[in-house]
């Protein structure tokens, strides 16, 4: 389908010298309702101010930066198709990532990545202070790195917005599409399956 | 007593917001925080804020305007710094796949398609060698067995004698360049292929010359236009000239025949041929890169100062986002664009245009 943009719709301004020209301020909402109207200048707008934190966070799910690059494409060609559809009921960063977990699933599945599912996960709270939580205490920035990259990918997810992306619990709920709830406990069980593999290297 | 900090808190609070008054005076709450900082820490190095790449945007844009979705190939570790350099154009490093086919076997995966439907690339490190097949390992870790048959051209560099240049030849120089991007001190000169298919570099006019800034960082390509004692001058594409200084010390290498038995495991190698039903790759012509110096296997990296200044193809200066520090892995989607089917020249353009 050819859904270019409707006659008279503004293009990106472009300049040589000058700092990149926004045609004017406008917040997240008001740019979707441009992309909605057909402005590709709203679209490069939106994509400098969220892309870098969606892909990174996709990274960070997937494991696969070309991927993730491809999901973002496909993500963003979603938000040029459906920005009408939005609702203010969430932030557009977190709509945003919504549709880009489902643009990255529908592609893992296309390609037959067998994923651990959210159902799998045993929403396990916390158990309190304990011997692993001390591990936590001792590590180092760099190994707990390498072991969230270890994690299962629901816990890679919830730490990954709320950490990397900085999206509250709320919007995290609307991101992943589970109650705020189910939010807290998977951060819970991710830090606790954090400080077990900490342990597990020896840091107990 | 105050109620301890809530999730939502702990989360703010390891992510920098500060704390309600209870924090100070609770030392539980306040372990907490470290430990959720921490993890936080962890994910920020797990995954650092990209700046936003321009070719997924690029590519969406396209596609809005009616063409296909790109999609990605699986990736190759582009590593030849020129290229890429010259690429400003070749900031177009993707990982588009235009044939994956999810019913065909995986090796469809890990190869690259070209102009010719009956020629596609395979690249990656030699992992072995058995009678008149080989195996590449691609840099995303896929396997492929690659046959050769009795007219399968196989070729490998060797070093030479800088003799040997002469007007016309096309070089790929490294070396250290003089801050001015005039002349470089040459470390290494490689006789590229002729059919190779040069960068094209952007001619922005003389307030960026890209040749100057690339040759400023040691790199230059181009044809040989002037031979002199101490070394000889390089045309780049653009028309620029560099002067090349060469010593006793500076390396030649060119690409010499050789048989599939003589080609070194564990090097960047290039396979062009079709791709049969099995997943093996019939070989029309195998290039293996061996001698490139350890510059050409790093990540490729622009030179400083040009990161936020290039423009896409065709593009402005300023209409999309900055380039990030590093191309992402895989060949450009559109190295071999133009080469028809010349296995020669796509090898050529693999071998010098990436490496393992």
């Amino acid at each position: 389908m050819n859904s270019s943009r409707p006659d008279g719709a503004r293009q990106a301004v472009v300049t040589f010298d000058s700092h990149p020209v926004e045609p004017r301020e406008q917040d997240d909402p008001q740019l979707l309702q441009a992309i909605a109207r057909g402005d590709r200048g709203a679209l490069v707008t939106l994509y400098q101010r969220h892309a870098g934190a969606v892909l990174a966070h996709l990274t960070l799910v997937t494991g696969d930066h070309g991927l993730s690059e491809e999901v973002l494409q496909d993500t963003m060609l979603a938000v040029w198709r459906g920005a009408g559809s939005y609702r203010s009921l969430s932030s557009v960063r977190s709509w945003i990532i919504a549709i880009a977990r489902r643009q990255a699933r529908d592609r893992l599945r296309r390609r037959r990545v067998t994923m651990v599912g959210q159902e799998s996960l045993a929403e396990r709270a916390a158990t309190g202070p304990g011997p692993e939580d001390i591990a936590l205490d001792r590590a180092k920035a760099g190994e707990v790195a390498e072991a969230i990259k270890a994690l299962g990918v629901p816990h890679r997810e919830v730490l990954g917005l709320v950490f990397g992306t900085g999206l509250t619990l709320a919007e995290t709920a609307t991101a992943l599409e589970i109650p705020v709830g189910t939010v807290k406990s998977r951060l819970a069980a991710a830090r606790a399956a954090l400080a077990r593999a900490m342990t597990e290297r020896g840091y107990a | 007593m105050m109620a301890h900090l809530t999730m939502e808190e702990l989360a703010a609070c390891a992510n920098g917001a500060p704390g309600r008054d209870h924090l100070a005076a609770c030392e539980a709450c306040q372990a907490e925080v470290r430990r959720w900082q921490v993890v936080a820490e962890g994910v920020r190095q797990a995954a650092p804020a990209y700046l936003p790449p321009p070719q997924p945007l690029r590519h969406a844009l396209a596609a809005i305007d009616g063409a296909p979705v790109r999609r990605r190939r699986v990736g190759l570790l582009s590593a030849a710094a020129a290229v890429v350099l010259a690429g400003t154009a070749a900031y177009a490093l993707g990982t588009a796949d235009r044939a994956v086919d999810p019913s065909r076997p995986v090796t469809v995966a890990a190869v690259y398609s070209t102009d010719c439907p009956d020629l596609k690339v395979a690249a990656g490190k030699l992992t072995s060698v058995s009678g008149s097949t080989m195996v590449l390992t691609t840099a995303g870790g896929m396997s492929i067995t690659v046959r050769a048959g009795v007219g399968t051209k196989i070729t490998h560099q060797v070093t030479g004698d800088l003799g040997e240049l002469a007007e016309g030849t096309h070089v790929m120089v490294r070396g250290e360049g003089t801050e001015a991007g005039d002349t470089i001190r040459a470390r290494q000169v490689a006789i590229t292929p002729d059919a190779m298919k040069l960068p094209g570099l952007p001619n922005l006019g003389d307030r960026f010359n890209v040749t100057r800034r690339m040759a400023a960082n040691g790199t230059v390509m181009g044809s040989v236009i002037r031979d002199g004692q101490d070394g000889f001058t390089v045309r780049a594409g653009d028309g620029t000239e560099v002067r090349v200084v060469t010593t006793t010390s500076t390396r030649l290498i060119k690409q010499e025949s050789t048989v599939l038995g003589g080609l070194q495991t564990g090097e960047y190698t290039v396979a062009v041929g079709a791709l049969e039903d099995d997943g093996t790759l019939s070989a029309r012509t195998v290039q293996q890169n061996a001698l490139t110096d350890e510059a050409g296997r790093h990540a490729p990296a622009l030179p400083s100062g040009l990161r936020d200044r290039l423009p896409e193809p065709g593009e402005g200066l300023r209409d999309l986002p900055p380039l990030p520090d590093a191309p992402p892995e895989g060949l450009s989607d559109d190295l071999f664009d133009g080469l028809g089917c010349d296995a020669d020249a796509i090898a050529g353009t693999a071998v010098y245009g990436a490496g393992a």
